[in-house]
Protein backbone atom coordinates (compact mmCIF):
# COMPACT_ATOMS: atom_id res chain seq x y z
CA UNK A 1 0.00 0.00 0.00
CA UNK A 2 2.44 2.62 0.92
CA UNK A 3 5.63 3.26 -1.81
CA UNK A 4 7.81 5.64 -1.69
CA UNK A 5 6.30 8.82 -3.04
CA UNK A 6 3.13 8.68 -2.63
CA UNK A 7 0.69 11.04 -3.60
CA UNK A 8 -2.58 10.79 -1.58
CA UNK A 9 -3.19 10.90 2.23
CA UNK A 10 -4.73 7.18 1.85
CA UNK A 11 -1.81 6.06 1.35
CA UNK A 12 0.01 6.63 4.15
CA UNK A 13 -0.16 4.85 7.87
CA UNK A 14 -1.92 6.67 10.50
CA UNK A 15 -0.26 4.96 13.04
CA UNK A 16 1.91 7.26 14.87
CA UNK A 17 5.56 7.31 13.91
CA UNK A 18 6.62 8.72 17.35
CA UNK A 19 7.82 6.55 20.09
CA UNK A 20 8.23 6.74 24.25
CA UNK A 21 11.07 6.13 25.88
CA UNK A 22 10.76 2.13 28.05
CA UNK A 23 7.88 2.22 31.05
CA UNK A 24 7.51 6.12 30.17
CA UNK A 25 3.14 5.82 30.85
CA UNK A 26 3.94 3.22 34.05
CA UNK A 27 6.45 5.98 35.52
CA UNK A 28 4.54 9.22 34.11
CA UNK A 29 2.23 9.09 37.34
CA UNK A 30 4.36 8.68 39.70
CA UNK A 31 6.59 11.20 38.63
CA UNK A 32 3.63 13.93 38.42
CA UNK A 33 2.26 12.72 42.01
CA UNK A 34 5.91 12.99 43.60
CA UNK A 35 5.97 16.87 41.73
CA UNK A 36 2.83 17.64 43.89
CA UNK A 37 4.08 16.44 46.83
CA UNK A 38 7.31 17.61 46.57
CA UNK A 39 5.79 21.01 45.95
CA UNK A 40 3.85 20.58 48.69
CA UNK A 41 7.11 20.28 51.20
CA UNK A 42 8.86 23.10 49.50
CA UNK A 43 7.37 26.42 50.19
CA UNK A 44 7.95 28.78 47.43
CA UNK A 45 11.04 30.98 47.01
CA UNK A 46 9.08 34.33 47.74
CA UNK A 47 7.45 32.71 50.88
CA UNK A 48 11.05 31.52 52.17
CA UNK A 49 12.75 34.81 51.26
CA UNK A 50 9.55 36.97 52.88
CA UNK A 51 11.11 37.20 56.17
CA UNK A 52 14.81 38.15 55.24
CA UNK A 53 13.02 41.02 52.96
CA UNK A 54 11.00 42.54 55.85
CA UNK A 55 14.14 42.20 58.00
CA UNK A 56 16.19 43.85 55.18
CA UNK A 57 13.73 46.87 55.23
CA UNK A 58 13.62 47.08 58.85
CA UNK A 59 16.90 47.70 59.11
CA UNK A 60 17.14 49.85 55.79
CA UNK A 61 14.21 52.43 57.65
CA UNK A 62 16.20 51.67 61.31
CA UNK A 63 19.53 52.80 59.15
CA UNK A 64 17.94 55.39 57.54
CA UNK A 65 16.09 57.08 60.91
CA UNK A 66 19.81 56.83 62.55
CA UNK A 67 21.62 58.71 59.28
CA UNK A 68 18.76 61.64 59.44
CA UNK A 69 18.99 61.80 63.29
CA UNK A 70 23.23 62.08 63.02
CA UNK A 71 22.51 64.50 60.27
CA UNK A 72 20.07 66.69 62.59
CA UNK A 73 22.14 66.33 66.18
CA UNK A 74 25.69 66.76 64.26
CA UNK A 75 24.11 70.32 62.02
CA UNK A 76 24.57 72.90 65.06
CA UNK A 77 27.76 71.98 65.83
CA UNK A 78 29.14 71.66 62.05
CA UNK A 79 27.28 75.31 62.13
CA UNK A 80 29.02 77.06 65.16
CA UNK A 81 30.86 80.21 63.94
CA UNK A 82 31.66 81.13 67.57
CA UNK A 83 34.92 80.54 69.76
CA UNK A 84 35.06 80.55 73.19
CA UNK A 85 36.11 84.37 73.08
CA UNK A 86 32.39 85.02 71.59
CA UNK A 87 30.68 83.20 74.21
CA UNK A 88 32.22 84.90 76.64
CA UNK A 89 31.87 88.42 74.74
CA UNK A 90 28.06 87.85 74.69
CA UNK A 91 28.13 86.60 78.36
CA UNK A 92 30.07 89.71 79.16
CA UNK A 93 27.40 92.18 76.99
CA UNK A 94 24.39 90.81 78.77
CA UNK A 95 25.76 92.69 82.03
CA UNK A 96 25.50 96.06 80.16
CA UNK A 97 21.97 97.88 78.43
CA UNK A 98 24.57 100.38 76.84
CA UNK A 99 27.66 100.99 75.18
CA UNK A 100 28.41 103.95 78.26
CA UNK A 101 28.30 101.30 80.88
CA UNK A 102 30.60 98.83 78.85
CA UNK A 103 32.73 102.06 78.28
CA UNK A 104 32.48 103.18 82.81
CA UNK A 105 33.41 99.32 83.45
CA UNK A 106 36.22 99.21 80.95
CA UNK A 107 37.76 101.99 82.45
CA UNK A 108 36.94 101.47 86.09
CA UNK A 109 39.16 97.97 85.47
CA UNK A 110 41.63 100.31 83.88
CA UNK A 111 40.82 99.81 80.87
CA UNK A 112 41.36 102.90 78.59
CA UNK A 113 38.90 103.37 75.91
CA UNK A 114 40.31 105.93 73.83
CA UNK A 115 37.64 106.16 70.83
CA UNK A 116 34.91 105.92 73.42
CA UNK A 117 36.03 108.90 75.67
CA UNK A 118 36.54 110.97 72.77
CA UNK A 119 33.27 110.48 71.99
CA UNK A 120 31.62 111.04 75.54
CA UNK A 121 33.77 114.30 75.42
CA UNK A 122 32.40 115.74 72.24
CA UNK A 123 28.79 114.96 73.41
CA UNK A 124 29.54 116.90 76.45
CA UNK A 125 30.82 120.11 73.97
CA UNK A 126 27.61 119.71 72.26
CA UNK A 127 26.00 119.44 75.37
CA UNK A 128 27.48 122.61 76.89
CA UNK A 129 26.60 124.81 73.54
CA UNK A 130 22.81 123.52 73.25
CA UNK A 131 22.97 124.49 77.08
CA UNK A 132 24.33 128.25 76.23
CA UNK A 133 22.37 128.61 73.26
CA UNK A 134 25.63 128.84 70.98
CA UNK A 135 24.81 128.28 67.29
CA UNK A 136 27.33 126.37 66.31
CA UNK A 137 28.18 127.83 62.78
CA UNK A 138 28.79 131.20 64.41
CA UNK A 139 31.31 129.72 66.40
CA UNK A 140 32.70 128.03 64.05
CA UNK A 141 33.30 131.15 61.82
CA UNK A 142 34.28 133.64 65.11
CA UNK A 143 36.86 131.00 65.75
CA UNK A 144 38.34 131.07 62.16
CA UNK A 145 38.28 134.96 62.15
CA UNK A 146 39.85 135.22 65.53
CA UNK A 147 42.62 132.50 63.80
CA UNK A 148 42.74 135.00 60.14
CA UNK A 149 43.26 137.87 62.92
CA UNK A 150 46.43 136.20 65.12
CA UNK A 151 47.84 135.39 61.77
CA UNK A 152 48.12 138.80 60.30
CA UNK B 1 -8.89 -2.35 38.68
CA UNK B 2 -12.46 -0.63 38.55
CA UNK B 3 -13.52 1.59 35.86
CA UNK B 4 -14.59 4.61 36.66
CA UNK B 5 -16.49 7.52 35.19
CA UNK B 6 -15.45 10.92 35.20
CA UNK B 7 -18.56 11.57 36.86
CA UNK B 8 -17.38 9.66 39.62
CA UNK B 9 -13.68 10.44 39.46
CA UNK B 10 -14.74 14.25 39.28
CA UNK B 11 -16.80 13.07 42.75
CA UNK B 12 -13.85 11.53 44.35
CA UNK B 13 -11.54 14.64 43.64
CA UNK B 14 -13.49 16.72 45.44
CA UNK B 15 -13.48 14.65 48.52
CA UNK B 16 -10.19 15.50 50.34
CA UNK B 17 -9.55 12.37 51.52
CA UNK B 18 -9.74 10.67 47.58
CA UNK B 19 -8.18 13.52 45.75
CA UNK B 20 -4.82 11.57 45.44
CA UNK B 21 -6.30 8.54 44.65
CA UNK B 22 -9.00 10.17 41.60
CA UNK B 23 -6.35 12.00 39.99
CA UNK B 24 -3.96 9.11 39.78
CA UNK B 25 -6.78 6.92 38.00
CA UNK B 26 -7.03 10.49 35.98
CA UNK B 27 -3.66 10.85 34.74
CA UNK B 28 -3.79 6.60 33.86
CA UNK B 29 -6.57 6.85 31.70
CA UNK B 30 -5.41 10.11 29.80
CA UNK B 31 -2.08 10.56 29.65
CA UNK B 32 -1.19 8.63 26.35
CA UNK B 33 -4.07 10.10 24.50
CA UNK B 34 -2.99 13.91 26.09
CA UNK B 35 0.90 12.84 25.24
CA UNK B 36 0.67 11.70 21.78
CA UNK B 37 -1.70 15.09 21.60
CA UNK B 38 0.90 17.12 22.28
CA UNK B 39 3.88 15.13 20.91
CA UNK B 40 2.12 15.93 17.59
CA UNK B 41 2.54 19.63 18.61
CA UNK B 42 5.60 19.81 20.20
CA UNK B 43 7.45 17.21 18.30
CA UNK B 44 10.38 15.98 20.96
CA UNK B 45 9.62 13.25 23.30
CA UNK B 46 11.58 15.71 26.20
CA UNK B 47 9.70 18.94 25.34
CA UNK B 48 6.37 16.63 25.20
CA UNK B 49 6.81 15.18 28.48
CA UNK B 50 7.07 18.85 30.12
CA UNK B 51 4.16 19.88 28.46
CA UNK B 52 2.30 16.80 30.04
CA UNK B 53 3.41 17.32 33.44
CA UNK B 54 2.42 20.81 33.32
CA UNK B 55 -0.53 20.07 31.61
CA UNK B 56 -1.42 17.62 34.28
CA UNK B 57 -0.40 20.36 37.09
CA UNK B 58 -2.63 22.95 35.43
CA UNK B 59 -5.61 19.93 35.55
CA UNK B 60 -4.78 19.38 39.54
CA UNK B 61 -5.14 23.13 40.29
CA UNK B 62 -8.35 23.93 37.78
CA UNK B 63 -10.20 20.74 38.20
CA UNK B 64 -12.43 21.69 41.46
CA UNK B 65 -13.32 24.81 39.27
CA UNK B 66 -14.48 22.08 36.54
CA UNK B 67 -17.95 22.33 35.48
CA UNK B 68 -19.76 19.27 34.26
CA UNK B 69 -21.68 21.30 31.24
CA UNK B 70 -18.24 20.19 28.74
CA UNK B 71 -16.48 16.75 28.81
CA UNK B 72 -13.92 16.29 31.12
CA UNK B 73 -11.61 14.80 27.81
CA UNK B 74 -12.69 17.90 25.83
CA UNK B 75 -11.26 20.05 29.00
CA UNK B 76 -8.14 18.33 29.38
CA UNK B 77 -7.18 18.77 25.73
CA UNK B 78 -7.78 22.36 25.42
CA UNK B 79 -5.76 22.49 28.76
CA UNK B 80 -2.73 20.49 26.68
CA UNK B 81 -3.51 22.03 23.66
CA UNK B 82 -3.37 25.80 25.23
CA UNK B 83 0.18 24.43 27.07
CA UNK B 84 1.41 23.11 24.01
CA UNK B 85 1.05 26.47 22.27
CA UNK B 86 2.23 28.45 25.22
CA UNK B 87 5.42 26.64 24.85
CA UNK B 88 6.26 26.88 21.42
CA UNK B 89 6.05 30.65 21.99
CA UNK B 90 7.71 30.56 24.68
CA UNK B 91 10.55 28.50 22.95
CA UNK B 92 10.55 31.55 19.50
CA UNK B 93 10.66 34.13 22.07
CA UNK B 94 13.69 32.64 24.17
CA UNK B 95 15.46 31.16 20.67
CA UNK B 96 14.44 34.38 19.26
CA UNK B 97 13.15 32.16 16.26
CA UNK B 98 11.20 34.25 13.76
CA UNK B 99 7.85 32.09 12.36
CA UNK B 100 8.94 31.12 8.81
CA UNK B 101 12.48 29.73 11.06
CA UNK B 102 10.50 28.08 13.73
CA UNK B 103 8.80 25.50 11.02
CA UNK B 104 12.48 24.53 10.02
CA UNK B 105 13.67 24.24 13.92
CA UNK B 106 10.68 21.83 14.33
CA UNK B 107 11.78 20.00 11.03
CA UNK B 108 15.43 20.01 12.44
CA UNK B 109 13.83 18.62 15.55
CA UNK B 110 11.64 16.38 14.28
CA UNK B 111 15.15 14.89 12.20
CA UNK B 112 16.94 14.70 14.99
CA UNK B 113 14.90 13.03 17.43
CA UNK B 114 15.69 10.09 18.73
CA UNK B 115 12.08 8.63 19.70
CA UNK B 116 10.88 8.62 16.20
CA UNK B 117 10.00 4.72 14.81
CA UNK B 118 8.03 6.03 11.39
CA UNK B 119 9.52 5.41 7.79
CA UNK B 120 10.83 8.39 5.24
CA UNK B 121 7.19 8.16 4.59
CA UNK B 122 5.26 9.30 7.46
CA UNK B 123 8.28 11.46 7.76
CA UNK B 124 7.36 13.24 5.04
CA UNK B 125 4.02 13.65 6.26
CA UNK B 126 5.13 14.85 9.24
CA UNK B 127 7.14 17.77 7.60
CA UNK B 128 4.13 18.38 5.34
CA UNK B 129 2.16 19.02 8.81
CA UNK B 130 4.61 21.24 10.28
CA UNK B 131 3.81 23.43 6.52
CA UNK B 132 0.53 24.17 8.00
CA UNK B 133 -0.53 27.10 10.01
CA UNK B 134 -0.81 26.54 13.91
CA UNK B 135 -4.53 25.66 13.55
CA UNK B 136 -4.48 23.49 10.77
CA UNK B 137 -2.43 21.76 11.85
CA UNK B 138 -3.59 21.41 14.95
CA UNK B 139 -6.91 20.39 13.41
CA UNK B 140 -5.81 18.37 11.05
CA UNK B 141 -4.10 16.31 13.69
CA UNK B 142 -6.82 15.76 15.94
CA UNK B 143 -9.14 15.11 12.76
CA UNK B 144 -6.34 12.89 11.13
CA UNK B 145 -4.98 11.20 13.54
CA UNK B 146 -7.41 10.64 16.54
CA UNK B 147 -10.56 10.79 14.47
CA UNK B 148 -12.44 13.08 16.79
CA UNK B 149 -15.62 14.42 15.66
CA UNK B 150 -15.87 18.30 14.94
CA UNK B 151 -18.19 19.06 18.05
CA UNK B 152 -15.08 17.68 20.35
CA UNK B 153 -12.38 19.87 18.05
CA UNK B 154 -14.68 22.83 18.05
CA UNK B 155 -14.52 22.96 21.99
CA UNK B 156 -11.20 21.95 22.07
CA UNK B 157 -9.76 24.91 19.76
CA UNK B 158 -13.11 27.24 20.06
CA UNK B 159 -14.15 27.21 16.07
CA UNK B 160 -16.91 27.13 14.76
CA UNK B 161 -18.15 22.93 12.98
CA UNK B 162 -17.92 24.67 9.80
CA UNK B 163 -14.92 26.88 9.95
CA UNK B 164 -12.88 23.29 11.51
CA UNK B 165 -14.28 21.34 7.95
CA UNK B 166 -13.33 24.28 5.70
CA UNK B 167 -9.68 24.28 7.93
CA UNK B 168 -9.13 20.62 7.82
CA UNK B 169 -10.21 20.47 3.75
CA UNK B 170 -7.46 23.09 3.09
CA UNK B 171 -5.07 21.21 5.32
CA UNK B 172 -5.72 17.56 3.16
CA UNK B 173 -5.04 19.96 -0.14
CA UNK B 174 -1.87 22.02 1.21
CA UNK B 175 -0.25 18.40 2.60
CA UNK B 176 -1.10 16.83 -0.70
CA UNK B 177 0.18 19.26 -2.71
CA UNK B 178 3.51 19.01 -0.56
CA UNK B 179 3.80 14.73 -0.69
CA UNK B 180 3.36 15.60 -4.80
CA UNK B 181 6.01 18.37 -4.98
CA UNK B 182 8.92 16.78 -2.89
CA UNK B 183 9.08 13.43 -4.61
CA UNK B 184 12.59 11.59 -3.08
Amino acid sequence: MNNQNPKKLEQISKETPFRVPEDYFEKFPDRVMERFKTKEKQPKILTILKPAFSLAALFTGVALLAYLAIQVIDKPAEQSQFNQADIARTNYDKKFSNEEEIIDALEAEGIQVKDQGKNKKADQYINYLLKEDIDYGTLINELENKNDTSKE
Amino acid sequence: MTEYTDQELLKMFKSEDKKDFAFRIIINKYQERLYWHIRKIVIGHEDADDVLQNTFVKVWNGLYRFREDSKLYTWLYRIATNESLTFLKQKKRRYFIPFIDFENHLKDTLESEEFFDGDQIQKKLQKAILTLPEKQRLVFNMKYFEDMKYDDISEIVGTSVGALKASYHHAVKKIENYLKNNVD
